[in-house]
């Protein structure tokens, strides 16, 4: 992030909770200590619909939002109720480039526990809060970390994301700190 | 010689008549316990166990002749065995008549073996079965060996006695495994083991033929981790592949393991099951053959198309998986455990450790790796990075517009010959 545009858009595709925005730019705020704003919904991602999976491909989102102009946004967190996938994966909570632009969360897996009940809207709020700033931090260019608390561990399941921390490890800090200076 | 002629007489025997007539076979370390304690070794003491086992009986015993003696105390921790030949007067002098009590005079068991196992006090006999008696070839023999068949003195006489025919044209297929892999395949990159991690970014290529421990740049990487060899051995999730902590990696997608006798197991790591999908066949090299790390060490074949795999370190081969040999989906299925591919009597493997990951460098290679699989998807997937879901089973039959070449070049650094 260039040191004049430290600005954090949180963008809705489609009619996402204004809640959820909410917390997820409070909480790219608080954590990262960087502005974040949320924006006017953007239309849903027809575009990017995979009518075999019946899922949207993140990485075509992606590309389109890369080739999009957000004069006062440095990165933009795009948040949308649909199913996402890469080509290689069953599916993705998050998806976002690293070091690149535009990163991904889908809400459509954290409304439902790994058995199948329905959380508390807490436990939701907090899962896409925690979802974002790991996409964040890829746009940041972080990579995965081993550390299973930071919140820069890959999550396979639910279960994991809920295990994650909002906080990061120390090595992540670090670079973190070194991105952000 | 003596090993030798002993199993051999056993063998013809078997050939001949169709049963053991079974010579009293003593062990290495039998026979140096045995002489030590003055018993004369008279061979052969030729016996012939009936069906059932446990109804031990004799046939045929032949006088033990005293040939020279030596007076030293018997130890008590110095023991006899059922089926060996001893002085029962010495041996009784020392441990009491209760030690002996179901032996005769010429170590010949007089009660049922179950019972005499249970009735010899302080003799070590093993729970189980002798795998040239669970084969079929013998009727009866416990190991006492700890199942350490490399170094057992009878299996080796058995191999040799059996010779050709439990391994027909063993040397000539050896020669022609190697010569056929050399032929057709080819190792397509020797990249620097940091550069494929993503730790460094130059230099490209290994100029020191994996020689790590002489390599400047790997020492000067070394001194900046601190590896962490866990000891728990369960699973690790690095962007949906599963690794084993305390395994060690090839940058060729081959996983080892140090076995507590010091040989190595190798396999295919989860990544490569998750991409190449159940392999149709598996060609693995035949015992004896000679791997150096680096070389190709196995095939895999998915409907015809070949990855070869890199020999992650180097040695001879001293066991094959038959289990995977017979149901290659093995490998695909349990990569760690049952999916186990050879073992190998290591020739160097402290210094081609050096050329392995563990720990983080494991973690941080793995995470590389998976970018490197989404890019030959195209531009478009280049640096992605997901969170959530696991990769998708046999991505290469997913994807045909994948190309198995450049897959394989990619991504286990081989190529066929063409």
């Amino acid at each position: 992030m260039t040191p004049n545009k430290k600005q954090v858009g949180v963008v809705p595709l489609g009619d996402v909770p204004g809640t959820v925005l909410k917390v997820i730019a409070e909480h790219i705020t608080r954590c990262f200590k960087v502005t974040a704003q949320i924006l006017s919904p953007l239309e849903q991602p027809e575009y990017a619909l995979d009518e075999r999976r019946f899922q949207y491909n993140a990485a075509i989102i992606i590309e389109m939002f890369e080739s999009m102009h957000f004069s006062d946004h440095d990165k933009i967190i795009a948040v949308l109720n649909h199913d996402l996938f890469i080509p290689i994966f069953t599916h993705v909570f998050g998806e976002a480039r690293q070091g690149g632009k535009c990163g991904l969360v889908s809400l459509f897996r954290l409304t439902k526990n790994p058995d199948g009940s329905a959380p508390p809207e807490s436990i939701v709020l907090e899962r896409a809060a925690k979802i974002a700033l790991h996409e964040l931090g890829h746009l940041l260019d972080l990579l995965h970390c081993e550390h299973e608390k930071c919140l820069m561990h890959f999550s396979g399941g639910i279960d994991e994301v809920d295990e994650m921390s909002f906080g990061l490890c120390e090595y992540c800090s670090i670079y973190l700190h070194e991105k952000l200076r | 010689m003596f090993y030798q002629i002993l199993a051999l007489s056993l063998h013809i025997n078997y050939q001949k008549t169709n049963e053991v007539r079974f010579p009293t076979e003593v062990s290495r370390r039998e026979l140096s316990q045995l002489s030590e304690i003055e018993v004369q070794i008279s061979v052969p003491t030729t016996l012939r166990f009936t069906a059932p086992l446990k109804e031990v009986t004799i046939m045929k015993t032949n006088e033990h002749k005293s040939k020279k003696e030596k007076k030293k105390d018997i130890g008590s921790k110095r023991l006899i065995g059922i089926d060996q030949p001893f002085d029962y007067k010495k041996v009784v002098a020392v441990t009491g008549p209760e030690y002996v009590q179901n032996l005769q005079h010429d170590g010949v068991a007089s009660v049922f073996y179950e019972k005499l196992k249970k009735n010899i006090p302080g003799y070590y006999l093993s729970e189980d079965k002798c795998v040239w008696m669970r084969a079929g070839v013998i009727n009866f023999r416990m190991c006492d060996y700890d199942y350490d068949c490399y170094n057992c003195p009878f299996d080796r006489a058995m191999i040799s006695a059996m010779g050709e025919k439990i391994a027909p044209n063993k040397e000539e297929r050896k020669a022609s495994w190697l010569r056929h892999v050399n032929e057709k395949y080819k190792v397509a990159a020797k990249p620097c083991i940091h550069f494929v991690s993503g730790r460094i970014s130059s230099p490209e290529e290994c100029s020191g033929n994996y020689k790590c421990n002489h390599c400047a740049v790997h020492e000067l990487l070394d001194k900046e981790t601190h590896t962490e060899i866990s000891v728990k051995s369960g699973y690790k999730n690095v962007s949906g592949y599963r690794i084993v902590e305390n395994y060690f990696y090839h940058f060729g997608h081959s996983w080892i393991h140090i076995e507590d006798d010091g040989r190595i197991k190798v396999g295919a790591d989860d990544f490569s099951s998750k991409v190449l999908g159940a392999a149709n066949a598996i060609n693995l090299p035949p015992e004896g053959v000679f791997l150096r790390q680096g070389e190709i060490g196995y095939v895999l074949t998915r409907d015809d198309k070949k990855a070869p795999i890199q020999s992650p370190v180097s040695g001879t081969v001293c066991a094959v998986n038959d289990k995977v040999l017979n149901q290659p989906a093995v490998v695909h299925d349990d990569p760690y455990h049952d999916g186990w591919l050879f073992m190998l009597d290591p020739a160097n493997i402290k210094f081609d450790l050096e050329g392995l990951y563990s720990g983080k460098e494991c973690f941080q290679w793995m995470e590389k790796e998976s970018q490197n699989l989404h890019e030959l998807l195209g531009p478009g997937y280049k640096q992605l990075a997901a969170t959530g879901g696991e990769p998708i089973d046999d991505i290469v039959g997913h994807f045909p517009e994948i190309s198995w070449d450049r897959l394989v070049k990619t991504l286990f650094r081989t190529t066929e010959k063409y």
